[in-house]
């Protein structure tokens, strides 16, 4: 199934909108998507929604032997798996261009950046040491999968405790999770991907929706100027840890800056936030409440097909809160009922249209009325 | 389970109430409904509806399109590929639409038609076994409301909110009309075009409609107040 | 009557969420007690032509565990799952063309594969696909001293003798699928069917309940 092709006018009309200072979801430009983390039960999983873009992430260990030049290091492994279940353009088992340059930005932001400490993963040297194994799924598909992969990656490894070991002469006992309390993986700094889409020479959309990133990357087939993805690694002290873009050569240098300025302060405030989630889990653990993804399952809804964002909104409006005795303003003049000056008219049979009413003036004549 | 007219009804379910009819007259099996050795049996999940004199058909929840003759449908141009314009429609494989089928069209003059322009067509062939194919045309080779479709906005949603939106029962485009002036085009494909004149209004009139989705009739007039007033900057 | 006596069984709580995915065609996330499943369905969807089909859809069933290596167990579920689905679903309407099932374990607390199976229907429901009938899967299991135990958690499986799964479809209430592990006399077998045949219909009136909530307002 190949990927749906974007039409001319969306393109046109998602471009216009961005150089008028608007976005389609009535976000400002710096603005990212409602962010939500979920934990599992086990430790070391957790779902993290970004706006409708989902990722389920999952951290597993079992011991291993160590490589031959780091006998001292665990191992650290991240595995991408985008099934059809993200979007039905994916093809299941297949590895594509989209799914290696996941895997080796998350690669490069989480074990190039060794901000996990490898050596205590050591249990005995040369022999033994921890393999952590992180398994990112995609689950949906709306646009900026590294950044809301990157956020569930990061608290997965923030989230997970292995099994504490203790070594009794030559051998090697691995205690129970019921028997010890697991050990928490130590992370030196938290560092998480920030997608900015450039369009034109000196717009940088935060958190591109799946239309932008479309849009974004056509401008750049297309050869005109601008038009790229950039990819800031941050940590929470604001150091840059990785930097990456996909598209167009950027012609003006301060956007690259303006970028790393913008994501130093959104990297920390991610970083408080999937710092609060863990420990308001871990106390709610504490109390032996169990912790389970059924949670994330919604029946308060009046009905279960509601969409919790609709993708073209106006800004700070939102259709679920509508309160029937709404207090709007009116003018008086407003409250006489006017005959519409516009009719639905069932043209062809299925189809209906909007038509101006013909005994009525037409569009052209409401200015007319304005400049008597 | 043995379901009535308005029940809640999953697949595997039976109607008697239309096998009665079907003995005494003709009756029509819209979507959803299957007839087979003994009984008419149900296929998606839904409501099942009736209209006087003898149709019957189930309301259900749909994304996906599946070609069915005779609608009219958004697509967008994906190949120009000899004489024919391959045409992505939702559906599992691209329609052809054939430049000899739009209005005036004649083998040296033929329509300006780019790769990734939106149209508005017809279905003229739709069966499970075939490609599907496009027209710009009616029966009279008149192009009516059909053709491309330029600037505006193009969106997906549901089938349903189509059909809910183009009842005429429904009050959204009677309350939307009384507001701003707009152009809109529905397809049953669950594409819906859009254009007004100014972007703003666009994307208002997008997020009615897609907000419409789960709302009753008097919520949606209150949304449709609502957003006029933003629009006309009352409300913030 | 056989059934008449099991007509107060209790199943795990269910709760369910459709069209939990934007982007899915169909999409149910049900949790069956503290077994959780997402499923997600798309189609019918133009696929290669070396496995296209003229007769019929083309039906592809993925089963992805939560983490680690994909193994042989994995592969079992998905063709219990596509045996299953390829009952229920017409799929001579949609010919040449390939319906994929996406299934993810979120957590399995005993029960996975029968959650699999039942979410993985109401995400076909969700989908608008067209089907033959609903499915249903009951679970049960027998301990050492011969007991059914229906639905049973994650504990009870782990002690248990053998367990039993059956999948029954809504029209007649007859077997489409039954899996099984471990040892139990023919009666056993027998009285667990009669049991699991009895408490589908809680299933099956739980599909009715989902659908209800939101076909009010899609018309």
């Amino acid at each position: 199934m190949k990927e749906t092709q974007i039409s001319n006018s969306e393109k046109t009309f998602v471009q216009k909108i961005i150089a008028g200072g608007h976005r389609l979801d009535g976000r400002i430009y710096s603005e990212t998507r409602n962010l939500q983390i979920a934990f599992g039960s086990d430790y070391g999983s957790c779902m993290v929604s970004l706006g409708e873009t989902k990722v389920l992430a999952q951290v597993s260990c079992e011991v291993v032997q160590p490589k031959q030049i780091r006998p001292n290091e665990g191992i650290i492994f991240i595995n991408v798996d985008i099934s059809p279940m993200a979007a039905p353009q994916f093809e299941a088992n297949r590895q594509t261009d989209h799914t290696v340059n996941l895997n080796r930005l998350l690669e490069k932001c989480y074990k190039d950046s060794k901000c996990i400490d490898l050596e205590s993963l050591c249990i005995v040297v040369e022999e033994k040491v921890w393999s952590l194994r992180v398994d990112v799924k995609i689950l949906n598909h709306e646009g900026n999968l590294i950044e809301c992969a990157s956020i569930a990656t990061l608290a997965a490894l923030a989230h997970f405790k292995r099994p504490d070991v203790t070594r009794v002469g030559d051998k090697v006992i691995i205690h129970s999770i019921a028997e010890k309390d697991p050990i928490p993986t130590v992370l030196y700094h938290y560092p998480v991907c920030l997608t900015y889409a450039i369009f034109g020479s000196d717009i940088l959309l935060s958190d591109p929706s799946y239309i932008e990133e479309a849009v974004c990357m056509c401008t750049f087939e297309e050869g005109s100027a601008g038009g790229g993805l950039l990819v800031v690694g941050m940590n929470q002290y604001k150091e840059p840890c990785l930097l990456d873009l996909t598209g167009a050569a950027i012609h003006n240098v301060n956007i690259v800056h303006k970028a790393i300025l913008s994501a130093s302060e959104k990297g920390k405030s991610v970083v408080d936030v999937l710092k609060k989630a863990i420990i308001s889990d871990d106390t709610l653990r504490l109390k032996r409440v169990k912790i389970n993804y059924a949670d994330i399952i919604t029946t308060e809804h009046k009905q279960s097909l509601i969409k919790k964002d609709i993708s073209i909104c106006l800004k700070n409006y939102n259709a679920n809160d509508i309160n029937p005795e709404s207090d709007v303003e009116m003018d008086d003049d407003v409250q006489i009922v006017e005959p519409s000056k516009y009719d639905v008219v069932p043209t062809l049979p299925k189809t209906a249209e909007l038509k101006v009413k013909a005994e009525k003036s037409a569009w052209i004549e409401i200015s007319s009325e304005e400049d008597d | 389970m043995k379901v009535k007219i308005g029940d809640v009804v999953l697949p595997g379910d039976y109607c008697d109430e239309i096998t009665a009819d079907g003995v005494k007259s003709k009756v029509v099996l819209g979507p959803g409904l299957r007839k087979e050795v003994d009984h008419v049996y149900i296929m998606k999940a839904g409501v099942l509806r009736k209209r006087n004199p003898n149709t019957f058909w189930v309301d259900s929840y749909q994304k996906r399109y599946v070609p069915s003759r005779s609608e009219n449908v958004i697509g967008i141009v994906v190949q120009k590929a000899g004489d024919l314009y391959r045409v992505d429609i939702g559906g599992s494989c691209t329609a052809a639409l054939s430049y000899l089928s739009f209005e005036g069209a004649t083998k040296k003059n033929r329509p300006e038609v780019q790769i990734g322009d939106v149209i508005y067509a017809k279905m003229l062939v739709a069966s499970k076994d075939m490609e599907p194919e496009l027209v710009c045309v009616d029966s009279h080779g008149k192009k009516g409301r059909l053709g491309v479709l330029n600037d505006g906005f193009v969106f997906k949603c549901s089938l349903n909110l189509i059909r809910k939106i183009l009842n005429p029962i429904c009050p959204l485009l009677e309350s939307l009309k009384n507001e701003w002036p707009f152009e809109l085009a529905a397809g049953m494909n669950g594409r819906i075009w859009i254009k007004a004149n100014t972007m703003r209004e666009t994307i208002a009139v997008g997020y009615a409609i897609l907000g419409a989705e789960y709302l009753s009739d008097d919520e949606i007039k209150t949304m449709c107040t609502n957003i006029a007033s933003i629009l006309a900057g009352h409300v913030s | 009557m056989v059934a008449e006596d099991f007509k107060d069984f209790k199943l795990k709580p269910m709760k369910c969420e459709l069209n939990y995915l934007s982007k899915s065609d169909g999409s149910a996330i049900l949790a069956q007690g503290e077994t959780v499943v997402l499923a997600s369905v798309n189609g019918p969807l133009d696929i290669k032509i070396t496995s296209q089909s003229m007769e019929k859809a083309t039906l592809e069933v993925l089963f992805s565990a939560k983490g680690g290596k994909p193994n042989v167990s994995d592969r079992f579920k998905e063709s219990v799952i596509r045996q299953t689905c390829e009952t229920a679903i017409l799929g001579c309407l949609y010919p040449r063309t390939g319906i994929t099932v996406t299934i993810q374990e979120l957590e399995d607390f005993g029960g996975l594969l029968t959650c699999a199976v039942n979410c993985t229907c109401l995400a076909l429901l969700n989908s608008g696909l067209s089907m033959k009938h609903v499915v249903a899967a009951v679970g049960c299991a027998l301990d050492d001293s011969g007991n059914l135990v229906l639905e049973p958690t994650y504990d009870q499986i782990q002690s248990a003798a053998a367990t039993m799964h059956f999948v029954f479809d809504s029209r007649a209430k007859t077997l489409v699928t039954g899996f099984t592990t471990g040892i139990f006399s023919e009666g056993a077998y027998d009285e667990a069917l009669e049991r699991c045949r009895a408490a589908s219909d809680l299933v099956f009136d739980f599909y009715r309940e989902v659908v209800a909530t939101y076909c009010k307002v899609i018309g």
